[in-house]
């Protein structure tokens, strides 16, 4: 059940993707997502779509992984698709008492959800194909070339954060297990009664996140850890003509969407 | 009346490249009034297997039966088989968190729908199960207490349901050689005066050897052994390869034997090592 959300694991692998450098990883993202935002029309989304599966394709992950991390957002992206669907004003296409879809409300859902999803398979992507230490240092240097201050701070915390999604997932169901062994109950009742099922769990979590927090600050202070000034790297970051080359595409495929939405 | 395992199959995140085959064709019988203990390796499966002695985990393949109710009918109610079968889980003083001991030991019970007035009168004969004084620790903060309380509260917690079969992973872990002592102390008197069937789970032999009457070695998501304690560790040798010790004491009266003194071999308690090794000393100095 909880085992469903892949935000945050690593899957190791010798991809095209996997190899690229943690900052390119970044930007592209970015510049993606810029593109993804720019789209309007099905043109536009039939890019996005080719370029996504494309980049799947490459990374040698499982389109079951991509779609199994999906499981979790299928409430909210089918809350947008409906959303939208019903709420959008225009031309009528299907009625049935006050419910009705209209042309407009079809496509807009549509496109929404697609970008919901796409966004989710991206970001996702991201963490799946880059360990969590390439990860960090790629923020960083990313921030810092924002001018961002603690910018190592920052992208510390970040990566602790990403890194500690599945055990605290973990966590999560050992103790919904251990309180279940008592006779605990946690899918059924009313939503108050749901609502209060969840103590035995969250008071528990939060005793040993803070009980974590507590020993990983201990064992990086014991190992010398101060931040990063003067902090040096044993891998330094190089980017080579694979990341180059991931850039080209990637502007490539920016420049493509806006072409889609101003000139078609 | 007993728990039946039958070629149980138990696999993590099937289908994914995490997949795990951590049980493989488990087949075993725990029957009641019997202390059972289950040992090996860490990661050989132990906390998977009594996962599925009262169905929180359930069998990708083979069946489990409780007192002849194969679990996984559709018409089984968990809560009456987690009720019959209690789970200890690893560090259950990690499962705390009403504000009181009483409270939380109150938790399963009230899960159960009972009365407020039987609620009580099961948290105090829990407490006085791990003898915990109920007036002195019921409105202390569970979060107070040391360790060792902490886990007697837990465990308090899982016999507040009054099971039948009381199954412990690991109840010794982290615990210093005192607090280790009187939580097995305890587990001993709560198979012997409170007649609970007992499964206990451990990587030690020591804990393990003196107290079950009966021996599972897993290694790799198989039962290798299942047999009385001193034929178990007969297989001295098998069981290193596998990466466990046998208890201390046994290594003890190898050790002597091999010096040419004549003891017999398979002693699992101190008490025995001592008769044994007066009887030697008696019999005069062994001509190595
Ligand atoms: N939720 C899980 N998902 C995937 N693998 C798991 C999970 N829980 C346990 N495992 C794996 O199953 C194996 C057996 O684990 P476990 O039953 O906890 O062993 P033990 O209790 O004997 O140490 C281990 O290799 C562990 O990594
Ligand atoms: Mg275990």
């Amino acid at each position: 059940m909880l085992k469903d959300i892949t935000i945050g694991q690593y899957i190791p692998g010798n991809s095209a993707i996997h190899q690229l450098d943690p900052r390119t990883k970044i930007i592209t993202l970015v510049l993606y997502m810029v593109g993804l935002f720019l789209v309007n029309n099905v043109t536009g989304y039939a890019v996005v779509t080719g370029f996504t599966l494309a980049v799947i394709l490459l990374s040698g992950i499982s389109l079951k992984i991509i779609l199994k991390g999906l499981k979790p957002l299928l409430f909210i992206i089918v809350l947008t698709l409906g959303l939208h669907l019903f709420m959008t004003s225009g031309e009528i296409i299907w009625q049935w008492g006050f419910l009705k879809i209209t042309s407009q409300g079809l496509r807009q859902g549509i496109f929404m959800a697609l970008r919901l999803i796409f966004l989710v398979t991206i970001t996702s992507l991201l963490t799946l194909t880059t360990t969590p230490i390439a990860l960090t240092d790629g923020i960083e240097k990313v921030l810092k070339a924002l001018f961002i201050p603690a910018a190592h701070e920052l992208a510390m915390m970040m990566t602790i954060a990403l890194r500690f999604i599945p055990t605290l997932i973990e966590e999560t169901e050992k103790i919904m297990k251990a309180q279940m062994a008592r006779g605990a109950d946690f899918d059924t009742g009313g939503l108050l009664a749901r609502a209060k099922s969840l103590i035995p769990l969250l008071v528990p979590l939060f005793l040993s996140s803070f009980r974590r927090a507590d020993e990983l600050a201990m064992a990086m202070e014991a190992r010398c850890y101060r931040g990063g000034e003067n902090r040096t790297r044993l891998k330094q970051l190089l980017m080579g003509t694979r990341d180059y080359f991931a850039f080209g595409i990637t502007g490539l495929f920016l420049a493509i969407t806006i072409v889609t939405r101003y000139m078609v | 009346m007993s728990i039946t395992l039958h070629e149980v199959y138990h696999t993590y995140q099937p289908n994914t490249p995490f997949e795990y085959h951590a049980l493989k064709n488990i087949s075993l019988e725990i029957k009641e009034g019997e202390f059972v203990g289950i040992i090996g390796h860490t990661g050989s499966g132990k906390s998977t297997l009594v996962q599925h002695f009262n169905g929180l985990l359930k069998a990708t393949q083979g069946r489990v039966l409780i007192d002849g109710v194969d679990i996984s009918g559709k018409e089984v109610k968990l809560k009456e088989i987690r009720q019959k079968v209690g789970l200890v889980f690893q560090y259950p003083e990690h499962q705390l968190f009403e504000e009181t001991v009483a409270a939380d030991i109150a938790f399963g019970p009230k899960n159960l729908g009972l009365s407020p007035d039987k609620i009580v009168k099961r948290v105090k004969k829990a407490m006085a199960m791990v003898k915990l004084d109920y007036e002195r620790y019921k409105d202390s903060s569970p979060f107070v207490l040391s360790g060792g309380e902490k886990r007697r509260v837990a465990i308090a917690g899982v016999l507040a349901m009054e099971p039948k079969y009381l199954v412990l992973d690991e109840p010794t872990a982290g615990l210093d050689p005192k607090g280790r002592d009187e939580i097995l102390a305890q587990i001993a008197d709560l198979h012997r005066e409170a007649g609970l069937t007992v499964v206990l789970v451990s990587h030690s032999m020591d804990d393990v050897a003196r107290l079950a009457s009966r021996l599972i070695v897993m290694h790799q998501g198989e039962v290798v052994y299942n047999n009385h304690p001193r034929q178990v560790f007969s297989e001295n040798n098998r069981l290193k390869n596998i990466g466990l010790d046998i208890p201390t004491v046994t290594k003890l009266m190898i050790a002597l034997k091999e010096k040419g003194w004549p003891v017999r071999t398979d002693i699992l308690t101190i008490e025995e090592a001592k008769g044994e090794i007066l009887k030697a000393v008696k019999g005069g100095k062994p001509h190595a």
